[in-house]
């Protein structure tokens, strides 16, 4: 089957715009696309220094790859990489975004967990129970990630920090924070989360781009990626059984998942209360934190660091 | 009747559709599968899912979220 904007051989089909795509035409659709939030969102307005976190993962190198094409030069690029310690898994995966880093001549910071902060992910998944910390193990390596970037992101003097959140990551965050009736949580899913009181903005520019698009994109243009699940992923949650209920309708009608983020954004973001979440400072940190006392991270921390002493 | 042998992961399976032309798109429906969760493979290139391929054809189905 021939590309629908040329003779070569298509590698990817949109059904929802019903047009065929070679290798070079999709990489161009995906950018575009990106490109198309990025401006409709304003999501760079104001943006001179960009933090871009690199797990070395599909989404996250399609996000570095994308906007060093299209603002390279324009706005400085930060990459920051952080090895979680789970063994060879965050090795292999750092490698491959330091790979990146390099072919792009992209200037980086990868943070070394264990070295940084003395402990690990695997070391929280090893002993979770004696240090009742009842939270996922997914939740508490979210609390770290969120943590280190932002903190780095605040010594770099960044205005903004870019995720490879991808259109189903939203639509769940959309449909969790419902389950939870927590208006705060909505306020998770905009594309734009405002910088204030030390907590660094956040942009989501693949918002509107599928885990499929995104495979594919890194298929198209030839880009190596870490292409293993988490061993600490957790099987068969709600997030799984949610996003196959949304691709069974986008399968049968395609274009319903963007169409439904699109509209739940107008919607979110017509709620002002959505973002004006009180934003307090750790009282051992100084970093930004929606609890009163100390932040999440820093609890965590005490807590590990006080059973590796004993 | 056209064959398709299908590799998903380590498993192989065939399916048989009516016809001596297949559209992949049938092919997924019948491996109970949906485009959103799937990239289909024709030697080591993608191809597009409401392509047509022969019968005897081989393809790899990979599934987007077991990445595995």
């Amino acid at each position: 089957m021939k590309c629908s904007y040329c003779n070569m051989q298509a590698i990817a089909w949109e059904p929802a715009v019903r047009r065929q795509y070679c290798n070079n035409h999709y990489a161009w659709f995906i950018e575009r696309k990106v490109e198309k939030t990025i401006e409709k969102y304003k999501l760079l307005q104001g943006v001179r220094k960009l933090v871009i976190a690199v797990s070395g993962g599909k989404d996250s190198v399609a996000l570095l790859r994308i906007l060093h094409k299209l603002y390279d030069g324009k706005i400085k690029l930060l990459g920051v990489t952080i090895d979680l310690g789970i063994d060879q898994y965050s090795r292999e995966a750092s490698m491959i975004a330091l790979k990146h880093y390099k072919e792009l001549s992209i200037d980086y910071i990868c943070v070394d967990l264990k070295e940084e902060y003395g402990f690990t992910i695997s070391y929280i998944k090893m002993n979770k129970r004696v240090l009742r910390l009842h939270r996922s193990i997914c939740s508490l390596c979210g609390t770290v990630k969120r943590y280190v970037l932002n903190k780095i992101a605040s010594e770099e003097n960044a205005d903004a920090i870019a995720t490879g959140h991808n259109m189903n990551d939203l639509l769940y965050q959309i449909i969790a924070s419902m389950i939870s009736g927590s208006r705060e949580d909505l306020g998770k899913a905009l594309l734009k989360t405002p910088s204030r009181n030390g907590l660094v903005s956040r942009i989501k520019p693949l918002a509107f781009l599928s885990d499929k698009q995104t495979l594919l994109y890194n298929m198209a243009i030839n880009s190596a990626f870490f292409w293993k699940s988490c061993p600490y992923a957790e099987q068969g949650t709600l997030k799984r059984d949610v996003l196959d209920a949304l691709d069974s309708i986008e399968h049968k009608h395609p274009g319903f998942k963007e169409s439904l983020l699109v509209n739940f954004l107008k919607l979110v973001e017509s709620t002002k209360q959505a973002t004006t979440g009180i934003v307090y400072k750790c009282k051992r940190c100084g970093m930004p934190t929606n609890k009163p006392d100390i932040c999440a991270f820093c609890k965590l921390r005490e807590t590990l660091l006080e059973r590796i002493k004993t | 009747m056209a064959q398709i042998k299908v590799r998903i992961g380590r498993d192989t399976k065939i399916v048989d559709i009516p016809g001596r032309k297949v559209r992949l798109l049938d092919v997924i429906e019948k491996l109970g599968l949906k485009v959103p969760q799937v990239v289909i493979l024709l030697g080591n290139k993608p191809v597009p899912e409401n392509d047509y391929i022969d019968s005897g054809s081989e393809i790899r189905v990979i599934r987007v979220y077991d990445k595995n």
